[in-house]
């Protein structure tokens, strides 16, 4: 296989190839098994791409970029050098923590807003994200158990279990300040689900569905912890967040 | 419009921090550094949130001001080092693989994706991940639509191998 072909390939996956192009790549593949084969390789190629951005992307230290972030002081002239910038973010953190001390105080619902990120996040996700991550039962009772400890709450995967979903990965974000963890399962179809803990000192909240953007959302919490469910499939939402709230 | 770009840039920075964070991550394969690309880049987005044209998309501004950045880091290292060449190759990023331990095959093709080339993960990075058709990829990284597509089926012949 020649690198031109490889490029057509991809163009022809990424729907890009134009006609005559594409007409004739189409033809070319029903008729080569061997140029099929190349193809589904390169298909292949792109769930594990979105699996690793997907990644990094959880990876990002989202609390200590945003503490960092200066508050706007209006268009500057020069060159601002680390020093002064340092300077700056020692009383931009101190100002912020302040100010957001105050809104914790007088908004008792801010804390919400990490439902709007996890929506947020779920819509970066395909089903080709996940798709070339296949756990075997003792790597899943190994990261489910990692992840569960990091959170300090005591899960194992047959807490997390239901049926028609399958467990992809888990992992653990920061959401202002807050060990954030994301369960995720996907269903027959590679539609992504996530099961997510934030720890964090709450009050007890009963179990609550909602709609959130295109995706069910279920969330309850206790002392200690919050937690939501989301998916696009309402019953299975439902159906999952009572076994959660009931076995996590 | 001034005042609405510097409150569009205030309002939308930080939902993009995860995503620029990223980029610099695909940029630089180093957590630190990618952390400081990203910090820089919202200082300077900041301090030009005058031109920022409200109505525009605010990602894809911070993303060409994040890029100009590195650009201009590259460019320094080359005049400090004085070899013509900045050897980022040789730089694994082993923070996002570590981070993701748990996860054996995302460790592999972070591992896969550190070893391409700068562009290659690049081109990827906006055409995969950030949604650019090939002709914005193109113009944002001013090379024609055909080396886009060179870089793109590369970078997806090297993730077939062993993985």
């Amino acid at each position: 296989m020649n690198e031109t072909a490889d490029e057509d390939l991809t163009a022809l996956l990424d729907g890009r190839l134009a006609d005559p192009q594409r007409t004739e790549a189409i033809r070319r593949l029903a008729a080569d098994p061997s140029l099929q084969h190349r193809f589904d390789a390169l298909a292949q190629a792109r769930g594990l791409l979105d699996a690793a951005f997907a990644g990094m992307l959880a990876d990002a230290p989202v609390a200590r970029l945003s503490a960092a972030l200066p508050t706007y002081s209006g268009p500057r002239v020069s060159t601002v050098t680390r020093a002064r910038l340092a300077a700056s973010f020692v009383i931009a953190t101190v100002l912020s923590a302040a100010l957001a001390a105050w809104i914790t105080f007088n908004l008792g619902n801010a804390r919400e807003d990490w439902v709007t990120a996890v929506v947020e996040y779920m819509q970066l996700y395909t089903p080709e994200t996940f798709a070339g991550l296949t756990p075997d039962a003792t790597q899943e009772a190994a990261i489910v158990g990692k992840i569960g400890a990091r959170l300090g709450v005591g899960v194992t995967p047959q807490d997390l279990a239901t049926p028609g979903l399958a467990f992809k990965t888990a992992f653990v974000l920061s959401y202002d300040g807050a060990a954030l963890g994301e369960f995720v399962f996907t269903d027959a179809a590679g539609a992504p689900y996530l099961f997510c803990i934030l720890t964090e000192a709450a009050a007890p909240a009963a179990l609550r569905r909602d709609r959130r953007q295109s995706f069910a959302v279920a969330t309850w919490g206790r002392r200690g912890e919050r937690f939501l469910v989301i998916g696009p499939s309402a019953e299975i939402i439902r159906d999952w967040s009572r076994t959660l709230a009931s076995r996590v | 419009m001034t005042s609405d770009g510097r409150t569009s840039v205030r309002n939308g920075l930080e939902a993009c921090l995860p995503r620029l964070w990223r980029y610099a991550l695909v940029l630089t394969r180093n957590a630190p550094d990618a952390e400081d690309l990203a910090q820089a880049t919202c200082l300077r987005a900041i301090e030009r949130a005058h031109q920022f044209i409200p109505g525009t998309r605010l990602d894809r501004w911070l993303f060409a001001i994040l890029r100009s950045i590195w650009l201009n880091q590259v460019r320094s290292e080359r005049v400090r080092e004085g070899a013509g060449r900045v050897d980022a190759e040789a730089t694994l990023w082993i923070d996002g693989a570590q981070a993701i331990e748990t996860n054996i095959l995302a460790a592999q093709v972070f591992k896969k994706l550190s070893a391409l080339p700068t562009a290659q993960r690049e081109t990827a990075l906006l055409v995969y991940a950030e949604g650019y058709s090939y002709a914005e990829a193109a113009a944002m990284l001013g090379i024609p639509i055909g080396t886009v597509m060179s870089r793109l089926s590369s970078v997806r012949a090297a993730l077939t191998k062993d993985v």
